[in-house]
This record gives structure tokens, sequence and C-alpha cells, in this order.
């Protein structure tokens, strides 16, 4: 008998926090139940991500969400059939807290934090997704090569979140040049769900 | 086959800090890692389009960089590195 897992009533992120524990327990069959429209579509997200099957109920009001994991065999055929996509990467999330690398030197820190960009971008093994908080949100805004890389990663599928809380501190707001403009719930799920956090 | 993009390394990361304050602004540039292949040289190097390195060869050398601090290579697709083809030889130090 699946599980059904009641979400209703709960915010961002722990409806998917919820589903994410099923997934890791290997449940391979079962549905939550959310009540509204944005829960859904995070967690059809995560099924995707995650190699499940998935389908939405509508009950009343409410949403019944299902999980189902893809059969064996036919997992097997796929696997034959396609290479695992190169921008997985297991998952990773690069969050990004400061704009310089390290400490000591901001001339240092400023090319290591380029250079640090341009190869990820050129790479095979994608983060899925990069946040920027506190100064961190100066990359996205100010720097012209940091800015082009991330251009670059996001054309390839790569999340770029910058907190919205943080640009507004600093009265960078208008002057995004790349990126979402991210909360604490979108942020914190990103990272809570990735396999690996990278923090520079 | 058609060059991709032209790299300089440095002998010291001062020199390729250096070089990047000589650029700005004059010059367009990407900073990124030395290519593996290139030894003898810092970390850092600078990206630049072909067309931009005798312009930035000028300015380097009118900055009092030489050949001793920077070597100017080219990079093709899925190859590293040659030395850049520069159709006329270094000029003088200002």
């Amino acid at each position: 008998m699946a599980t059904i897992i009641d979400a209703r009533g709960k915010n961002c992120p722990i409806p998917v926090l919820m589903a994410k524990k099923e997934i890791d327990g290997g449940q391979q069959a079962f549905a939550v139940d959310v009540d509204n429209a944005i829960a859904v579509q995070n967690l059809q997200k995560l099924a995707q991500s995650q190699g499940y099957a998935c389908s939405v109920t509508p009950m009343g009001n409410d949403f019944r969400v299902s999980f189902t994991q893809s059969c064996e065999a036919c997992e097997a055929i796929l696997e034959q059939a396609a290479p695992a996509p190169a921008s997985s990467g297991g998952q990773t999330a690069v969050f990004v807290p400061r704009k310089i690398i390290g400490a000591g030197s901001e001339e240092l820190g400023t090319n290591l934090m380029r250079m640090f960009f341009y190869t990820i971008a050129q790479g095979d093994a994608l983060p899925a997704s990069i946040v920027f908080m506190n100064e961190g949100v100066y990359l996205p805004v100010l720097d012209a090569q940091v800015v082009e890389h991330l251009r670059a990663l996001q054309e390839k599928g790569v999340e770029i979140l910058v907190c919205g809380t943080c640009l507004n501190y600093y009265g960078l707001t208008e002057k995004l040049q790349i990126g979402t403009v991210s909360n604490m719930y979108d942020i914190t799920q990103a990272l809570q769900l990735a396999q690996k956090v990278i923090t520079l | 086959m058609k060059m991709e993009y032209a790299l300089l390394a440095f002998v010291s990361t001062h020199a390729a800090m250096a070089a990047q304050r000589r650029l700005q602004g004059q010059i367009p540039f990407t900073v990124m890692p030395t290519l593996r292949a290139i030894t003898h040289s810092c970390g850092i190097s600078l990206r630049l389009a072909p067309d931009d390195v005798p312009a930035a060869r000028s300015w380097l050398q009118a900055g009092g960089m030489d050949q001793a601090q920077v070597r100017y290579f080219a990079v093709y697709p899925g190859e590293c590195c040659t030395p850049f083809p520069f159709s006329s030889p270094a000029p003088d130090s200002v």
C-alpha cells in the first residue's frame, strides 16, 4: 500500500523535504498531498531530478502528487541507451557568501573567484545550482567576467539564485545582471536538496 | 585551423595582476587558470581575442613588461599551445 503524506497547510520547502525523505528511504511509490500549485511544481521538479515518474490529481482545492519509481528493467535498458546527462553533477550546489575566495589579498581573491567560475563553466560536471548571499551578490551584479561565466552556466541549465534581501540591503536590486532574485525558502531548499554543497 | 584564443602566461602572480591593471579598460580580457601544458608559469593567465594581442603587447611593453615576464601563446581547438604568431618582432621598450 503506497504511503500518502499529508503536506497540506505546510509551507515551502516542507512538502519537498517530506518527499525527499521518502525517496531517501527507498520508497518506490508514494503520494504527497499539498494545497498550493507552487508546491506541486516544486514536487514535479524533485520527481524529475530523482528519476521518479510523477502525476498530479486534483482533489477539490488540494492536489495529490504521486511519485512512482521507474521499473528496474526499464532503467537498465535506458541506461544502456543514453549516457548520464552532463548536468546531473550529483546534485551539487555552490554557495557563495563572499565576493572573493579566501582571505589575505582581495586582488588575489577576486582573481580566484573569476577563475573558479571560468573553470566550472568549461567543465562537464555542472552544479545544479549556484547561490549568492551577503556580499556574494556583488558578483552577479558588478563582475563582468563572473557574469559571463554565469550566463554560460545558466544556458546549460544551472540555476542561479541571488538573495533578494541582500541585493536590497546593498541597493543592488536594479543592477542584477544574471540570475533569479531569490528568497530564503528557495535558497534553503536548493542547499538541502543537494547531495554536496561547495562553499566558497 | 582557426586560433580559438590567445593566452598570456606570466612568470609570477604579481606580473599577472600588474598586466591586468595595465590592460583594464584598454583591451578586453578574461582571467583563466593557466593551461596544464604550460609550465614555469604562475597559475593566473589572461585570455585574449587573437586580434587584440599586438595591441596588448604594446600596452604591456609601454608599462615596462618584457618577454622575461610574459609569454604569448596561441590556443587552437583541442590543442595547447604554440607561441603566438606575431607578424612583426617585439618593438623596443619605450
